[in-house]
């Protein structure tokens, strides 16, 4: 089911009654409901696959209570190694299977070995990089012994099916969001409305900036070699402002819609294009994954405490398997390891966490070093999603030459203004917002209920007259 | 506190529905009212229809004719121009509509509801169209309409901003058509002209076709139900013993004129169902001459036709061998 869909706007107000006015007097009720409503929701798209979430959920809870009893260290390691493998293995059959062998088989013919291999055709399940990281990160926080183990299974499997971040996030770590399931929610109207004012934006962000940016850049992308150099930055330009609206505005839907139900979900972006380094922006883009990474790869492989060679080899470790996550394409690869590029300098100079506070804070403008530095930090951001968006390395290899010749300096062939439009204005809201955890949060400065209104009002018919054709959500094939 | 949460969303919700829908209903009058269908004052015949007449009438070779046929429309959307045009345009005494063999398909119901469709003509005929018309879209596809109603709104908007009430130019015409490709479609065609098992026909085009003619006949135009020239070939064919049905059982009454046998050359089709220019030339300057005939003043219409286009073929020797 799309947050942008009409099932959704009736599942939605269904689902609210059943849960304050139905299931409200008794926890576990309501807790089975919310696994009910996820697995329709998820089954929405293809049932066929809830088995896998339903057995991650039994092998994650069942290996968390063995866990608890078991006190040998040796024990322990293999329970944890036991779930880490069911995991991934599931997700390295589903997303990774055909292109290890389409690789090994490249590889072997290389060499001169001619091997037979038939590649599946293989369906990829909806969010199983969500939901598998964020299971993983259960058994590993109750491994460590930071997180005592459920033995409510209704919680748990609430807690691995929640729908509103389900199938793109944000992952959630056990530690926050579980124990929300062990208490009574109850209404909290600014909450309620706070969400509510989220799910405006992130439709906002998805439906009018990320859809509309959609059809040009796949326009342009997909057609790249007649196009001349401008139109391609142009291309990658809406591709940058394409993904960041798809998938910041399913973040922000997704942590809207759990408001309204009394939980609180972790804040996904932060602003990332308004980054003065490239440290900034990936403290401030997909925080969910990022903070994932750091803590469960990133410092058990030493993190930056080691020497030189050990703080380059776990950078780019980290980047290239963030990449990797992402799909199994070596464009991904790619845009992982420019980043550990575009990265390295700031860690091995000691200035990776220079810029820890928002930009321009308490400003109405930045400074010109600021924004000499905003927009050369999005200048590389934009560089590196080519990589992301090319079909293969030597689509983004001839798309970024075509960039980078005399036809730069020609007319886009392409130049849709009212989208461009869109998009300044757009910047300017997220710009004059960027101090809240969403753009419009601050609305509560306006006193009165009429100007309030008259804002969402104004979206509702910014979202209505300026909507793009439906397209999924992008992170849904992650 | 959740009363309030709920007492507030729904008076949003009304309030931002009512605000939606007297945009759409105050623009949509405002463009129905200035809207401009007039054609020159000479013009005593017109064309509706889809990609065929659109292909095959070149206007410009027949006297006192108009062709407001357009590629893709079904019946249901040429009402409402043929609505906005009659109305405006007394001078009008003959209306010929395209009744051919592919307008009967089920497929028709997607040249009206589906999205592809729906997008491009819901906006620029909205204004003219009543409550019942536009339950049929969202009740086929609700999805579809909804985007329709919002691209409609702007296309609106954007009239009336710009007082730009014009629709002359963007209702259809003659399409002079290059393409020469029937060789190579004849060559590789599979010759499978048999009916598909699961065929249906569209109801809601046919009916649309019926209220395109009682328009017509309220105002008193004459209305003749033609055949566009097609390739013998064409496996359009394929319903033709459905198509002659359903002519004779629901249209029984309507004049009917069959070109679809016009004599022709390959190299004067654009493709199996669509003449290009040079055929256009040849069958328009031959329509022109039987309207001066005064064709439409003979009781014995297609027997005439049939004779002329017996003599063509005779004279022509080999032209459209396939026929």
């Amino acid at each position: 089911m799309l947050f942008n869909s009409i099932d959704f706007a009736i599942f939605l107000p269904i689902f609210f009654i059943l849960y304050w006015f139905v299931t409200n007097k008794n926890l576990k009720l309501q807790n089975f409901l919310i696994v009910a409503a996820s697995y329709l929701f998820y089954g929405w798209w293809d049932w066929r696959f809830l088995s896998l979430i339903l057995f991650s959920t039994i092998v994650d809870f069942t290996i968390g209570n063995k866990l608890r009893e078991e006190e040998k260290q040796l024990k322990r390691k293999v329970l944890l190694w036991t779930s880490i493998l069911v995991n991934l293995g599931f997700l390295g059959f589903f997303k990774y299977y055909n292109f290890f062998l389409d690789n090994f088989t490249t590889a072997f013919s290389f060499f001169g070995q001619d091997i037979q291999a038939n590649s599946l055709n293989i369906i990829l399940p909806v969010g199983i990089s969500f939901y598998t990281f964020q299971t993983l990160s259960y058994t590993i926080d109750v491994y460590k012994r930071n997180l005592e183990p459920t033995k409510d299974f209704i919680a748990f499997s609430a807690f691995v099916s929640f729908f509103p971040q389900l199938v793109a996030g944000p992952i959630e770590r056990a530690t926050n969001l579980l124990p929300q399931f062990y208490n009574k929610r109850t209404f909290d109207y600014s909450k309620a409305v706070d969400g509510m004012r989220q799910i405006l934006w992130g439709l906002f962000k998805k439906i009018v900036i990320a859809d509309n940016c959609a059809e040009f850049a796949n326009q342009i992308f997909n057609n790249s070699a007649d196009m001349n150099g401008s139109t391609l930055v142009l291309g990658a330009l809406f591709f940058t402002f394409q993904i960041y609206g798809d998938f910041s505005g399913y973040s922000d839907i997704a942590i809207g819609t759990s408001r309204l139900f009394g939980f609180d979900l972790m804040q996904n972006f932060n602003f990332p294009y308004f980054s003065r380094d490239i440290a900034e922006f990936w403290r401030r883009w997909h925080i969910s994954l990022s903070t994932w990474f750091r803590d469960y790869l990133y410092i058990p492989l030493g993190g930056s405490r080691g020497g030189t060679w050990m703080k380059v080899r776990n950078t780019f470790i980290i980047f290239i398997v963030s990449g990797f996550w992402h799909g199994a394409n070596w464009t991904f690869i790619v845009w992982g390891a420019l980043n550990a590029i575009y990265f390295l300098p700031l860690l091995l100079t000691h200035n990776n966490r220079n810029n820890l506070e928002t930009v321009a804070q308490g400003k109405l403008l930045p400074s010109l070093k600021e924004l000499t530095f905003m927009l050369l930090t999005f200048s590389l951001t934009v560089f590196a999603w080519i990589f992301f968006r090319a079909e293969n390395i030597g689509h983004a290899i001839s798309y970024i030459s075509e960039i980078f010749s005399s036809s730069l300096f020609t007319i886009p062939t392409i130049l849709p203004r009212n989208l461009i439009l869109l998009i300044m204005f757009f910047v300017l809201i997220e710009w004059l917002g960027r101090e809240g955890q969403y753009a419009i949060s601050g609305i509560n400065f306006f006193e009165r209920r009429a100007y309030r209104w008259g804002i969402y009002f104004s979206i509702c018919l910014l979202i209505f007259l300026f909507q793009g054709k439906q397209q999924e959500f992008i992170y849904f094939q992650f | 506190m959740m009363r309030q949460f709920i007492q507030l969303s729904i008076t949003f919700l009304i309030v931002l529905f009512t605000l939606i829908f007297v945009f759409v209903e105050l623009s949509e009058y405002i463009v129905n009212k200035n809207s401009d269908f007039k054609l020159s004052n000479n013009t005593k015949y017109l064309v509706l229809g889809h990609s065929h007449p659109e292909c095959a009438f070149n206007d410009s070779l027949i006297e006192n004719f108009k062709n407001i046929s357009q590629s893709g429309e079904s019946y249901y959307y040429t009402y409402f121009k043929a609505k906005k045009i009659i109305e405006q345009n007394p001078s009008i005494e003959t209306v010929f509509i395209e009744f051919t063999n592919n307008q009967i398909n089920e497929s028709m119901n997607s040249w009206i509801w589906k999205e592809k469709y729906m997008n491009y003509r819901y906006p620029r005929y909205s204004p003219f169209m009543n409550f019942t018309d536009k339950m049929v879209l969202a009740k086929n596809n609700l999805s579809g309409y909804l985007n329709s109603i919002s691209l409609s709104l702007k296309e609106n908007s954007s009239r009336i901003i710009n007082q730009n009430f014009n629709y002359t130019n963007s209702i259809g015409g003659y399409l002079y058509l290059v393409r020469d490709k029937t060789d190579s479609l004849v060559n590789n065609i599979e010759k499978d002209y048999s009916l598909p098992e699961n065929f249906k026909i569209s109801e809601n085009n046919l009916e649309y076709l019926n209220k395109i003619i009682d328009l017509c006949e309220e105002h008193g135009k004459k209305v003749i139900l033609i055949r566009s020239p097609q390739h013998s070939m064409y496996s359009g064919y394929s319903n033709e013993n459905i198509y002659q049905e359903i002519r004779n059982n629901h249209f029984f009454s309507i004049e009917y004129l069959d070109f679809s046998k016009f004599p022709l050359d390959n190299s004067e089709f654009g493709d199996l169902e669509h003449l290009n220019h040079k055929g256009a030339k040849i069958f328009s300057i031959w329509f022109a001459q039987l309207l001066n005939m005064e064709i439409l003043e003979k009781s014995n219409k297609q027997e005439f036709i049939n004779e002329e286009i017996k003599a063509r073929t005779h004279n022509n020797g080999n032209r459209c061998t396939s026929h």
